[in-house]
């Protein structure tokens, strides 16, 4: 690309004058020297794993013994040096209830039963090192406050757990106390979290080795390849609060790459067959706009570009040696640059596990080494990730010590929700650019050809490496989750590895501490249970041509939970007067729980809530306060991850799956929802009335969740507006603190079709409407083709801003019309959908599944893969042919003429969308005559080039104008049409002009696009607009030259 | 019908002539050569894309810009193999293809996006300061820069030869550029006037009758004039010289936008009856016919026409004129074409290759435009980039491999003419031929002195 050829050479400029060299360094700052007895050493940590290692001299833990959990923080200094910090002494631990009347002298007693019983059961032997009486408390449940004695024990091995838990859950014998069996608490918590929980470290924060606290490795005992290597004692860590300076982020280093493969034909690249030919590579430092190293590792010679290092790997004679050099070099490459993040697009799916296999299948050595310990390789395994919020994803894991993989792809699939994820959609999407898409059959004829086809490949390669760091940096995607991970305190790796609970969890876990309370391990239930949901009040549906305010509670379910201290700490079980409880001392919720006011002792629920809120409304502010359109964006996407997670605490108690269900709070929350919607629809019902001296008697049309529309029969915006946010405050008064009802917008027009469906024009002041509004309507849903979207879009459009039903009904009509001609464009025919599973793991035969395996057996190389959308268009059929046989590849449809089912589309696709919002307005039944009717009189049909049929049929010539048949081939218009020939001929130009022209910008804009004028185009993204209509255009500009010569060569 | 009213005018030309008998002896004494077969392309598909033509076009005047640019920058000039060849600080000289990139410049995949509001009022030029060049050759690009750079003359496709220095932004800092320049052009014998007197080819376009000029007064009186039934003895003895009538495009008047969606409101029938357009064609016909009996007319289409719109197009069928074309003075020509006439070169076009550079480049001048072109060697430079053209494989059949003593274009503003000379003594006489139905004018072209005399007519409707 031209412009992107050039923006590299910007950045090698920027690079000169800063540095002023052009060679590109990669290497660290250098690391100053460190005296630990005067000097404390301040980094943030990124990335924690542990490792088994023998107990180190002067370090807290079992002297002598050879395996002990240490942990290993990796991170980076203020000044841009990595460092690895080994901490000693952090042993894994859980929690029993004391047996009765337990005597804190016979802990020995216990430890020495407990290890017994392990011991006897499993292959640890004696595992239990510690066993201590802490004074702790159930978090299930009010007690009064009253602590009881817990058993802390303390294991070895994190391993070990397993173990002991289960030996106290079978029971064992304690000398005098007899048979002791319970539940334990606290022993599913993972390591890392446990550490972090009791040390205070938080995702990404900043800690801090204190003066005199810890000691640097000598060289000979160094383990990593990080600058600095530190021994501190795990209680000696100070972690520091995301505050003030700490706030910051550290000059970190981001690594994007791309790889291309040299597939064969038809085939996708397999690892242990096709070669790797480019790696291409770029490094950021955090805070940075522009990556400072640029280069790209390729097989064979290449020709330069400017602004990037091109490695060429041709010096043997055999492709094969060549490459296994360049994998060495890569590999080399990776330590050398030592990046803290590793990013790309669909890295961990594709380009890591390719590389690991590829270097395996050659027996590459050291390759595998890409963390930062240098004795330990990466491995890959497997995973499946299962979230009840994300789905089922098959995926890969590496552990790469020290370096944390951050997937741009895995980002994007969380965090937005889009019609495709391939990288020139989401460019598209998000930079405003159509990137080049070149397939990768032409990638080997690319590799194949001269040093300068392979300078076009590495130049494309380079985009592809570059998007990813482009689209963090615009989506503030890592700002963003370290923000996350900070304030929820998981580490940066679970975001997006982990569902939503492990960050309820960390928090949970890190308040509970604070005030001694112990957690109960739940056994995992079936999710038998049900609770009523939300309530919807009836809507009326209807179009309402007057203004319709709408009141929303904000964050109604956190602050319910506020409101009413919901907790499981605060829950009462049984009997509120054995417990001593007066009636004023708790509240029963509309469920029939009994939960203790915050006077007597407020909950930990509430508490974190608080503090997602108030972080929440901090983000609120800034957005209020930003102009530039796209910050607001990112700061309202921080807004929206702090809400869904304060949302997510509600889930947390509802997951009957989950680590702590307690259905006592979720379904009070719900219930105090359902009571707050009725009583605020019978407030205003019954204030806002003619009665009381209001022009109308007021109506609450529809309500939802947390939110109220509500008629009340004015007539002006400012009316609705004032009355709304009087309504707001009088209701707001009936509620508990901090629950309140807020006035947000009116809706005028208002399109109410059904529950969760409705679509309006948005005001929040009375001069100028916001935008258009709508919910659950198709304009918003991804599983339909654009066709659809586009046309309730503009329906919307004419009804609610032009206010111009006849338009809207024309505008279907016309559309319906151009459909059955054939005359819209297949991109907007496209249905698309993933490819989740593959076909055995489906219950039922599916449409986009049957099609995939269809096209693998046309051409491996370009179907569909797993964790694809497959697009396809619906076609016309065998009169039985079921609906998963008339799927079809728009590419292939458009190559052969193959007709398209446009009777499917207007049944299926369009019928129930359409009925739906005209209905309310035209009256049950009538809309059904948008459907019918004159405008789908005419048809077209098409010839298809394949098919069974097609061998038996004869072509006969016909008049091109009556269609009669003609005597010889050679002519185009019958004896009867020939005084006209004339006028048809020029009809027939007519259409061939439009043909030219289309033909003529579509292809010039793609060859303005890939910048290249000389070169053909090679680019086949199928996400840009243009892609099928260029194809088309082709074919039917082929066909009408056809037609025109009939006319014959006398001109 | 059309038949008999031709019969009746045939008969009415032959009383007519019957005056003039020495007329008609010049009329055929002239002679007549068409030299543009390469332009009567038909198509075989449209299978190839774009780039074909670009690398074609810089393989053919590759070696004439290189030898013009050794020729202005001396033997020793420092030429590099290609693009990437370059060497930051070393002087050096590129040749390739020129790109404008321009932010104005219209682009399909805006218009699709449904936020896109067309502009109110079609632009005449789409430039914009912030316009750049690139160079292009087949094996790279590279920014042009320098205060020296022809930005405001030049277009997309323009093949050009640069001296400069690429500097340490990886842009070419350019201090001298060169186009092909003139092609060589045949001499041509010019000859003391003759016994019988000069000849001329009367030259014409734009008559853009149709829904929107149903007033065909000019026309007629422009048929009558040629026809000899029209003004005083002299004025119809200098008639009756013009060997050729050249008709350069757009006799038809702008198409209606079709209107796709109103077609399902269209029957069968609707298809074969006759709609506005065909009665224009019909009284055009007519009024071709007539001049067709006394004069050859030479056709070409134009933008507006009933032939293919992208470039070059061809000749309009016969069935679209039937009266007329039945005379054996009907010739149909392609688009551009290139024929000679009593031993004169002539390459004309209808006007949109020299309206569509007119967009692209600062310049309000449509002979200096023309000029450019021929010191370019190319006759569609902006094709295929904002031109449609015909996706050639090995071949552009717009590239000049020699000057024409003539080089006309259509369907200008106004009739201006110019003489302009070449590096080796090649002279050109440079017509802009103004759209008929706003300016109305007949120019007569000396075949001998290659001098223009144009003739206005203004009807009773014009305010003249």
């Amino acid at each position: 690309e031209s412009t992107f050829e050039r923006e590299l050479l910007e950045l090698d400029n920027q690079m000169k004058d800063q540095l002023g060299v052009s060679a590109q360094s990669w290497k660290r700052p250098h690391a100053k020297a460190v005296n630990p007895k005067v000097d404390s050493f301040t980094f943030q940590q990124l990335d924690i794993d542990t490792y088994e290692g023998p107990h180190m001299k002067g370090m807290p833990g079992i002297i002598g013994n050879e395996t002990m959990t240490i942990m290993r923080l990796f991170g980076v200094n203020f000044l841009g040096n990595s460092v690895c910090v080994h901490v000693h002494g952090f042993m894994p631990y859980f929690y029993v209830p004391a047996p009765k009347s337990f005597n804190p002298a016979d802990v020995g007693v216990f430890m020495n039963a407990l290890n017994a019983a392990v011991s006897s059961k499993s292959k640890h032997v004696n595992p239990v090192v510690k066993v201590e009486v802490q004074m702790k408390e159930n978090i299930f449940g009010y007690h009064s406050q009253t602590k009881v004695q817990f058993l802390k024990i303390t294991m070895n091995m994190p391993n070990q757990i397993a173990s002991a838990r289960k030996c106290m859950e079978d029971g064992i014998n304690v000398d005098k106390y007899g048979f002791v069996a319970c539940q334990p608490y606290e022993s599913n918590l993972e390591i890392i979290l446990r550490f972090m929980v009791d040390t205070g470290i938080v995702g990404c924060s900043w800690v801090e080795l204190p003066v005199g606290q810890y000691k640097i490795r000598a060289s000979k005992d160094i383990k990593s390849r990080c600058q600095y290597e530190f021994d501190v004692a795990y209680d000696k860590l100070v972690a520091h609060v995301s505050e003030g300076e700490y706030l910051e982020n550290a000059p970190f280093r981001v690594l994007s790459f791309d790889i291309e493969c040299k597939g064969r034909p038809g085939v996708f690249p397999e690892a242990d067959k096709d070669p790797v030919i480019q790696i291409a590579n770029m490094v950021q430092l955090q805070g940075e706009e522009r990556p400072f190293v640029r280069n790209i590792f390729c097989l064979k010679t290449c020709d330069n570009i400017a602004g990037s290092e091109v490695k060429t790997y041709s010096r043997h004679a055999k492709d094969i040696d060549n490459e296994r050099e360049l994998l060495s070099d890569w590999a080399k490459f990776l330590r050398d640059v030592d990046p803290d993040i590793v990013t790309g697009y669909n890295i961990t799916n594709f380009d890591l596990p390719y590389l690991f296999k590829r270097a395996e299948k050659l027996n590459v050595k050291g390759f595998h080494h890409w963390g930062r310990i240098m004795d330990t390789p990466s491995i890959m395994r497997d995973t499946q990730f299962s979230s009840k919020a994300y789905g089922t994803r098959d995926s890969h894991t590496f552990n790469i010590e020290g370096r944390v993989p951050f997937d741009v792809l895995q980002l994007l699939q969380r965090d937005y929700k889009l019609r495709s994820y391939s990288l020139n959609a989401v460019s598209a999407e998000f930079l405003g650019e159509q990137k080049e898409d070149v397939p990768h059959t032409i990638i080997s004829d690319l590799q194949e050809g001269t040093d300068q086809t392979r300078r076009r490949l590495a130049v494309y390669c380079l985009k592809d490496a570059y998007l990813p760091l482009r689209l963090l940096n615009k989506l503030m995607g890592l700002i963003n989750y370290i923000e996350m991970a900070r304030v929820t305190g998981v580490p940066l790796n679970y975001l997006l590895t982990r569902g939503q609970q492990i960050k309820v969890v960390s928090q949970l876990y890190r308040r509970a501490r604070l005030q001694d309370y112990v957690i109960p391990q739940v056994p995992s239930q079936q999710a038998d249970e049900q609770y009523e949901g939300a309530t919807v009040i009836e809507p009326n549906a209807g179009y309402y041509d007057t203004p319709i305010t709408t009141l929303d509670f904000a964050s109604l379910y956190p602050s319910i939970m506020m409101a009413h201290n919901l907790c499981y700490t605060t829950l009462i079980k049984g009997n509120p007067a054995s417990l001593g409880l007066g009636p004023d001392d708790y509240i029963k919720t509309p469920t029939g729980d009994n939960f203790v006011k915050q006077t007597k002792l407020k909950g930990l629920l509430p508490d974190i809530l608080e503090d997602l809120l108030s972080a929440r409304k901090r983000a609120k502010m800034a957005l209020k306060k930003e102009i530039d359109p796209f910050k607001k964006a990112v700061l309202d996407g921080r807004q929206l991850a702090l809400k869904i997670s304060a949302n997510s605490v509600y889930g947390f108690t509802g997951a009957t799956v989950g680590k702590l269900p307690c259905l006592q709070i979720s379904s009070s929350v719900t219930g105090f929802g359902r009571q707050m919607i009725e009583q605020t629809k019978q407030v205003v019902e019954s204030t806002y009335t003619i009665a009381n001296g209001y022009n109308a008697d007021a109506k609450v049309i529809y309500g939802d969740t947390d939110s109220v529309m509500i008629k009340f029969g004015t007539e002006t915006l400012a009316e609705a507006m004032e009355m709304g946010k009087e309504a707001a405050g009088f209701v707001s008064e009936k509620f508990v603190n901090p629950i309140k009802l807020e006035f947000e917008k009116v809706y005028f027009p208002y399109l109410l079709i059904s529950k969760k469906r409705y679509a309006g024009l948005y005001w929040t002041r009375p001069d100028k409407y916001d935008k258009m509004d709508c919910k659950g309507i198709e304009t918003v849903r991804r599983d339909n083709c654009h066709l659809v979207k586009n046309l309730v879009d503009r329906c919307l459009k004419f009804l609610l801003i032009e206010r111009d039903l006849e338009g809207a009904k024309q505008h279907v009509k016309d559309t319906i019309s151009l459909l059955l001609q054939n005359k819209i464009d297949i991109s907007q025919l496209v249905i698309s959908k993933a490819l989740a599973k593959s076909a055995e793991h489906y219950a039922g035969k599916q449409a986009h599944v049957e099609l995939a395996a269809r096209m693998r057996k046309r051409d491996a190389g370009s179907a569909p893969n797993l964790g694809d959308r497959v697009p396809y268009v619906i076609i016309k059929g065998a009169k039985k042919a079921a609906a998963y046989e008339k799927a079809e590849d728009p590419m292939y449809v458009l190559e052969h003429n193959i007709p398209i089912d446009y009777q499917h589309y207007v049944e299926h696709q369009l019928t129930n969308p359409i009925i739906r919002i005209f209905e309310p307005i035209m009256g049950a039944g009538k809309a059904q005559s948008l459907l019918s009717g004159e405008h789908t009189r005419k048809v077209s049909v098409m010839t298809p080039t394949i098919g069974g049929l097609m061998k038996f049929t004869k072509k006969v010539h016909t008049c091109i104008s009556c269609r009669s048949r003609l005597p010889r081939e050679d002519m185009a218009v019958c004896e009867h049409c020939k005084p006209h020939e004339g006028d048809i001929l020029r009809r027939e130009i007519d259409n061939m002009r439009d043909l030219e022209e289309r033909f003529s910008r579509l292809w010039s804009q793609c060859q303005r696009c890939q910048g290249s004028l000389h070169q053909d185009v090679l680019c086949t993204s199928r996400d840009c607009p243009i892609f099928y209509m260029r194809s088309k255009v082709k074919q039917d500009l082929f066909v009408q030259q056809k037609v025109i010569d009939r006319f014959g060569d006398e001109w | 019908s059309a038949h008999s009213d031709a019969a009746v005018l045939m008969q009415h030309v032959d009383e007519s002539t019957k005056d003039s008998n020495d007329a008609k002896v010049e009329r055929t004494s002239a002679t007549f050569a068409n030299n543009g077969k390469r332009f009567l392309t038909r198509g075989k598909g449209v299978q190839q894309q774009y780039s074909h033509i670009y690398y074609a076009r810089l393989e053919m005047l590759k070696e004439s810009v290189k030898q013009n640019a050794l020729k202005q920058w001396g033997k020793e000039a420092p030429f590099v193999e290609n693009i990437l060849a370059l060497r930051t600080g070393q002087k050096a000289c590129i040749l390739g293809t020129v790109y404008k990139e321009m932010k104005k410049k219209p682009n399909i995949l805006r218009e699709l996006d449904e936020a896109f509001v067309a502009p109110s009022s079609p632009r005449a030029k789409f430039t914009d300061d912030r316009d750049t060049l690139i160079l292009e050759d087949q094996a790279g690009r590279i920014s042009l820069i320098g205060s020296n750079l022809p930005l405001n003359s030049v277009v997309s496709g323009v093949v050009m030869a640069c001296y400069g220095i690429e500097n340490a932004d990886g842009e070419f800092y350019v201090s001298s550029y060169c186009f092909a320049g003139m092609a060589p052009q045949t001499s041509r014998d010019v000859v003391s006037e003759s016994a019988e007197g000069d000849k001329y080819i009367g030259l014409v376009s734009g008559l853009n009758v149709g829904p929107q000029n149903k007033n065909l007064y000019n026309i007629q009186m422009m048929a009558d004039y040629l026809t000899g039934s029209l003004g005083n003895a002299n004025e119809q003895s200098v008639a009756s010289k013009i060997s050729h009538l050249m008709v350069l495009g757009d006799v038809m008047g702008p198409m209606p936008k079709k209107a796709e969606i109103q077609a399902y409101v269209s029957d069968k029938n609707a298809r074969n009856s006759a709609d506005e357009q065909h009665f224009a064609l019909k009284e055009l016909d007519s009024i071709l016919a007539q001049i067709a009996a006394n004069t050859p007319i030479l056709m070409a289409p134009g933008e507006q026409d009933p032939s293919n719109l992208s470039l070059p197009q061809l000749p309009l069928h016969r069935s679209l004129f039937p009266t007329a074309c039945a005379y054996t003075s009907w010739t149909s020509l392609t688009n551009p074409f290139d024929v000679a006439i009593n031993g004169v070169d002539i390459i004309s076009t209808s006007g949109q290759t020299v309206n569509d550079v007119y967009k692209y480049c600062d310049i309000e001048d449509r002979l200096e435009i023309m000029e450019n072109m021929l010191n370019w060697r190319h006759l569609a430079p902006t094709a295929p980039d904002t031109l449609p053209v015909y996706p050639f494989h090995n071949d552009d059949v717009f590239v000049l491999d020699k000057t024409p003593h003539v080089y006309l274009a259509g369907n200008q503003p106004d009739f201006e003419e110019r003489v302009v000379k070449g590096g080796s003594g090649q002279e050109v006489h440079i017509i802009a031929v103004p759209k008929f139905s706003s300016t109305p004018v007949l120019v007569l072209l000396n075949t001998r002195t290659l001098q223009c005399h144009p003739i206005f007519f203004s009807g009773p409707d014009d305010d003249m």
